[in-house]
């Protein structure tokens, strides 16, 4: 968009109205992250932003079914685990469908931390041979949403995630899960992201705006698209003064309060 | 891709909001030093007079004047001179006497500035601007002093030298016509003297040029040249006309002798009968004013050749041919009177006739050398062989001469009587008068300062550069700033445009950072003003 007048100037000013979401504690009772907000904050216009996510999931599953899908990014710090978690409490929030949430980023997990569970027994110790999977997908950890947290890796992860038995254990949960989501490490620093994205249904890259460098988006991409990953969508995080969100947020904040008073 | 066009990117005003203190800064990073080179600012004094340039009553300021005033103040002149001019009117300024004003003076001699009020042309501001009050003062006053001087001066200047030219042109010729006076003078008494001693030819001659017009006095006998030509002219064709009356005369008498009887007294009218009578005369008179008609239109420059001339010609041949046949008719009918002669009185007629007859031919041919003289046409060989003759030519030439010349006389002492008049006149529009009306005065309070003005321009190149600084941060990092050109980049859906969450934490860091920021700015404004502050004291 241009500024070619007062006209266009104003325009601008009026729907990039400066505002984001902030959390007032780092966790809750359950000592769940409080940006996990689709379970902290139900109500809240970034909730229905997540909720808006999964229903372009679906849309996007119509011509090719997505069960297992790997989120990515193209360098540390862009909110891959955020939205992962979000997401992944989304999907769950319908109790017909069964929700696992894998931390495949065995370098740095953030899962465990996020959601307040522990961080091993884990997907190391599946992949090792340690521990069982049933044991990880007989209860949900928070809400309808299964978690197998990263665990303590003692060897490569690179190389754990390059076995075989990888593609053994995903066929496994695909027969038990409707929805199998997998937070991986960012692309350009290791290749754990491409190995899982081969192997998965999708892969989501997520850009972190106005910090992503463009250059560092096409050169992620190219990687996955190089190792027959090819990202499918993208999510787009840290929007701030974007005419399309603050718009919706005003339409929801009506929307909310016109339910609110209805209800009372 | 990045946006291009329009006033401002989009992107550029996002990067602004993110990134405050770097827009921020070059503005008070700016304004401050700037601030701070105030300190060092001087006060400054101004001062200024008002000239108006004032003609008297009814008299307009010529439009060479003008011109040349303007000149003096918007010209190259006093931009090129402006110092020397001030030496002009303040002597005591100088290099090795006052060295400090002397520099000022030099440093800031464009300060000076002179201006045309834009409705009154007349009226002149003046103005110095200096931190020597003193020396403000001292340059106006020497500036106007010397534009008061320098109009007088140039106006003066201006109205005399054409004037002294002219009369040096004319004590010229007036020394040349006296000098042709005293030569014509000496020639004339030297022919005077030996007027007996000359021969009829010579004589006839001598009377011509000492009866001529020159001999008349020095204004009256010179005329202009074609109308002593024409006087030459008529006196020649009165001659002519003699000399044929006397031939005609004299076949007359030949033919009554060889007619009449030996011894017998005959009735012959002699040449005043035939004048006497009414339609002779009548003849007469019309010829005559015909000739004077030729001669007038010879003097004009019509050739012979000429219809006119040719058809006057003719008529004056009728005419003579009428005269001759009433002459014949008046002598055959003549009855007497006092005109009876005896064959030997006729004779004696005829001889004397002759004797006439030579004197007109005589006289003629002296004419024609007087008015070849006069045209300058060579003499024939015949005339101005002796010394008489070539004294008479000089006299003729000198009579041209003077004639010319005093042309000359006359025309220039015209120009000096117009040249004294406009003296009188420019005299009087000299007296334009160069009026102070403001008159020159020490300035006692400095110049209100420019400092706000100054400030608003360093804000202002502050906020180009923090726009600059930012539109090219931006560029430089080339991030992605939305879901659409990310959708642009990949060719892949964007299923979601997830705001940003802040933590606590985070809004603690960007709050300590933005505090930082402004305390450093903050301090950056305050130490660079003190520290310009201090050391402006110690330059001054």
């Amino acid at each position: 968009m241009k500024i070619f007048d007062k006209k266009d100037l104003e325009n601008i000013l009026k729907g990039y109205r400066a505002h984001s979401y902030v959390v007032d504690k780092a966790k809750n009772e359950e000592g769940v992250d409080s940006r996990i907000v689709s379970h902290v904050d139900k109500g809240s216009y970034i909730a229905e932003q997540y909720k808006a996510l999964r229903t372009n999931l679906y849309s996007l599953a119509v011509d090719k079914p997505i069960k297992t899908m790997v989120i990515t990014s193209a360098q540390p710090l862009e909110g891959k685990s955020v939205t992962c978690c979000n997401l992944g409490v989304t999907l769950s929030l319908d109790v017909e469908k069964k929700v696992l949430l894998v931390d495949a980023d065995l370098r740095r997990p953030m899962i465990h931390q996020m959601l307040g569970i522990k961080k091993s027994p884990g997907f190391c110790e599946i992949l090792s041979g340690e521990s069982d999977i049933n044991k990880f997908t007989e209860r949900p950890a928070i809400g309808n949403l299964f978690i197998i947290p990263s665990g303590f890796a003692k060897g490569s992860p690179s190389e754990l995630l390059g076995s075989t038995k990888i593609k053994n254990i995903i066929n496994t949960l695909r027969e038990k899960f409707d929805y199998i989501i997998f937070d991986t490490p960012p692309v350009l620093n290791v290749t754990d992201a491409t190995i899982l994205g081969s192997i998965c249904d999708a892969v989501i890259l997520v850009v972190k705006a106005e910090v992503t460098n463009k250059n560092m988006v096409e050169e992620a991409f190219n990687m996955l698209a190089g190792a027959q990953a090819k990202p499918r969508a993208a999510i787009i995080t840290n929007m701030y003064l974007l005419a399309d969100s603050s718009t919706y947020y005003y339409r929801y904040k009506y929307y909310r309060k016109e339910n609110d008073s209805k209800e009372t | 891709m990045k946006q291009e066009g329009g006033l401002i990117s989009i992107n550029t005003i996002k990067f602004i909001i993110k990134h405050p203190w770097l827009f921020l800064s070059p503005i008070v990073i700016i304004v401050s030093v700037v601030n701070a080179a105030l300190s060092f600012e001087k006060p400054v004094y101004i001062c200024k007079a008002r000239i108006l340039f004032e003609a008297p009553t009814g008299v307009t300021i010529p439009e060479k004047f003008t011109q040349s005033r303007e000149d003096f103040i918007g010209g190259t002149f006093f931009v090129k001179n402006a110092v020397e001019i001030i030496k002009e009117g303040w002597p005591d300024i100088d290099a090795e006497k006052t060295p400090n004003q002397f520099k000022e003076l030099k440093g800031k001699i464009s300060n000076i500035k002179i201006v045309t009020d834009k409705d009154n042309k007349d009226l002149v501001y003046l103005s110095f601007t200096s931190p020597d009050a003193d020396l403000a003062y001292k340059a106006v006053s020497a500036t106007v002093e010397v534009i008061k001087r320098s109009t007088k001066e140039k106006a003066e200047t201006e109205i005399s030298t054409g004037l002294t030219f002219l009369r040096k042109q004319l004590d010229f010729y007036k020394d040349k016509l006296q000098a042709i006076n005293n030569e014509e003078a000496k020639l004339r008494l030297e022919l005077r003297k030996k007027y007996r001693d000359l021969s009829e030819e010579d004589k006839y001659l001598v009377d011509n040029i000492l009866t001529s017009p020159g001999n008349k006095s020095t204004e009256s006998m010179v005329t202009p040249q074609a109308e002593q030509l024409a006087k030459y002219e008529e006196k020649l064709i009165e001659l002519r006309l003699q000399l044929l009356e006397l031939e005609k005369q004299k076949e007359t008498l030949q033919e009554r002798l060889k007619s009449g009887i030996p011894g017998t007294t005959m009735a012959i009218p002699t040449a005043r009968d035939i004048e006497e009578d009414p339609l002779v005369k009548q003849y007469t008179a019309a010829i005559a004013t015909k000739q004077v008609e030729i001669t007038s239109l010879e003097a004009q420059g019509y050739l012979p050749e000429h219809p006119q001339i040719q058809k006057i010609q003719d008529e004056i041949e009728g005419l003579e041919a009428l005269k001759e046949r009433r002459i014949k008719e008046f002598s055959t009918t003549f009855q007497g009177g006092d005109s009876r002669k005896t064959q030997e009185e006729l004779m004696k007629e005829i001889k004397t006739i002759d004797y006439q007859i030579d004197i007109t031919n005589t006289k003629i041919k002296t004419l024609e050398g007087y008015k070849r003289l006069t045209k300058k046409e060579p003499l024939p060989s015949d005339v101005g062989t002796s010394e008489v003759s070539a004294q008479v030519s000089r006299l003729m030439e000198l009579a041209n001469e003077k004639d010319i010349n005093y042309k000359y006389y006359v025309d220039i002492r015209q120009q000096v009587e117009a040249a004294e008049v406009k003296e009188r006149l420019q005299k009087e529009e000299a007296s334009v008068k160069v009026r102070v009306i403001d008159e020159p005065v020490k300035p006692r309070n400095p110049m209100p300062s420019q400092s706000a003005k100054k400030l608003l321009l360093a804000f202002i190149a502050g906020i180009t550069t923090g726009v600059m600084l930012a539109y090219f941060s931006d560029s430089l990092s080339n991030p992605i700033h939305s879901a659409s050109e990310l959708r642009e980049l990949l060719q892949i859906p964007v299923i979601a445009s997830i705001d940003r969450i802040n933590t606590l934490q985070d809004i603690k860091f960007l709050k300590w950072r933005r505090n930082i920021i402004i305390i450093s700015l903050i301090s950056f404004a305050v130490v660079s003003n003190i520290v310009g502050k201090i050391l402006s004291i110690f330059v001054k």
